[in-house]
């Protein structure tokens, strides 16, 4: 849409070269993401700011050790995001300390928005696409797919904490999964 | 597991949420079967959406300049070394326990990348029925081979271990990776060994003292064969 605008992937190849503007830019475009996810996974927000500096920090330090090949450099961050918060989430004696890790619910006005507004980046609407998604999960897959994603439990740490057979877990992960993949198919359009 | 067992798995392999016996099943599996390997990147691409689904949250306004002050750290030993321990939260983190099943299951190693074995292991394990007691030491590429991984994992007090390496560039037959174990700056020769053509090599590691004993390992290329003291340029460090 806009031609100045660079590309992750000219980001990154800017950080690896120590180009301080360019993580900044790189800031700019992820930092909610970012902070979202990791707050999500550790609950208070003290964690997730120094989570939040310590992933671009890495960002900063491993830019050169990045291969396109591999990962997207959204999949990229967002690799680097859940092992720290999980480390952090390790460290802990009991992992949720009261909090409920959460999907997003989806404002219904959230589509009826999008026509109206300034235009939308492709990462806002990816992001409505996967919100609307997950919104259609059933409750029960939602709550499973929410412990394995946000808190990386096993099935077998799941099926404790919701005191629910293994195989129950099992199906519910695998029944979220499929119907995702199959919605974000559809949406996947030719580059 | 046949195919139909494992397909319905892989969700959960990407997701880092299966117990230790499925993800050993499945490894093996998929380092035969390469249909079920293909299947694997969808379901990362599926993964990879989920983030977007968390409730949104502003980062506070101060965090990208506090951001851009601690990058423009001094560079050089001193603010390497400041990175560092900000980044390991302390000398000797990088010792962390793993899983007693890494080593059982060191056969998914051959299949995945050091990377994804992280993942997994840090991944829902903390309750799992190791002692404790197994040392994983983390190797990072230097400016040389900047996408090298290495890992070293042993039992303290045992004078073996395994060393997995990825992303090492293959080398021509004179020359061979050599891995050093240091301690108070003396190095010894831990091995040496080739890599794959795609940069992987697993091998025993065997030592005069206990690994537990050393406090640093790094990998220099060196004439094959191996050197007495490094030569060579240094490719991997645990520091
Ligand atoms: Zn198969």
């Amino acid at each position: 849409m806009h031609a100045f605008n660079p590309s992750d992937e000219q980001l990154i190849r800017r950080i690896a070269h120590s180009d301080a503007e360019a993580l900044a830019a790189l800031y700019d475009r992820y930092s909610r993401l970012v902070f979202s996810l990791v707050r999500n996974m550790v609950g208070n927000p003290e964690s997730a700011e120094e989570i939040t500096l310590d992933v671009f920090t890495r960002i900063w330090e491993r830019a050169v050790s990045y291969d396109v090949r591999k990962a997207t450099v959204k999949r990229w961050i967002v690799t680097i995001c859940r092992n720290r918060a999980i480390d952090v989430l390790r460290r802990r004696k009991r992992r949720l300390e009261g909090h409920s890790p959460k999907w997003t619910d989806v404002p219904l006005d959230m589509l009826a928005d999008s026509r109206r507004g300034a235009e939308p980046t492709e990462l806002a609407i990816l992001q409505r696409q996967v919100t609307a998604a997950v919104a259609k999960l059933p409750g029960e897959q939602r709550e499973v797919l929410a412990l394995a994603y946000f808190q990386g439990y096993s099935h077998r740490q799941i099926a404790g904490e919701l005191d629910l057979p293994l195989g129950t877990v099992k199906t519910r992960i695998r029944l979220a999964m499929d119907k995702l993949r199959h919605i974000f198919d559809s949406h996947k359009k030719p580059r | 597991m046949n195919c139909e067992q494992v397909r319905k798995l892989l969700a959960g392999l990407v997701l880092g949420c299966l117990d230790a016996e499925d993800e050993v099943a499945l490894s093996q599996h998929l380092a035969h079967c390469e249909d079920c390997h293909r299947q694997l990147d969808a379901w990362e691409c599926t993964v990879g959406h989920l983030a977007l689904a968390a409730p949104q949250a502003e980062p506070p306004p101060g965090l990208k300049s506090e951001l851009m002050r601690r990058i423009n750290r001094p560079t050089g030993i001193a603010g390497h070394v400041a990175g560092a321990s900000h980044r390991r939260g302390g000398f000797f983190s990088w010792l962390r326990p793993a899983p007693a099943w890494v080593l059982a299951g060191l056969v998914l190693v051959c299949v995945l990348s050091v990377g994804k074995l992280f993942l997994w292991q840090r991944t829902g394990l903390e309750n799992s029925r190791s002692p404790a007691s197994l040392q994983m030491v983390v190797m990072e590429g230097t400016a040389a081979a900047p996408i090298a991984d290495g890992t070293l994992i042993y039992l303290p007090g045992q004078h073996e271990g395994v060393l997995v390496v990825s992303d090492l560039p293959a080398l021509e037959k004179q020359r061979q990776y050599q891995l050093w174990l240091i301690k108070n700056s003396t190095r010894t020769s831990g091995g040496s060994f080739w890599v794959e053509p795609n940069g992987y090599a697993r091998f025993i590691v065997y030592s005069q003292q206990p690994l537990d004993s050393y406090t640093a390992f790094g990998i220099t290329i060196e004439p094959a064969g191996g050197s007495p003291a490094p030569t060579g340029e240094k490719v991997l460090s645990s520091l």
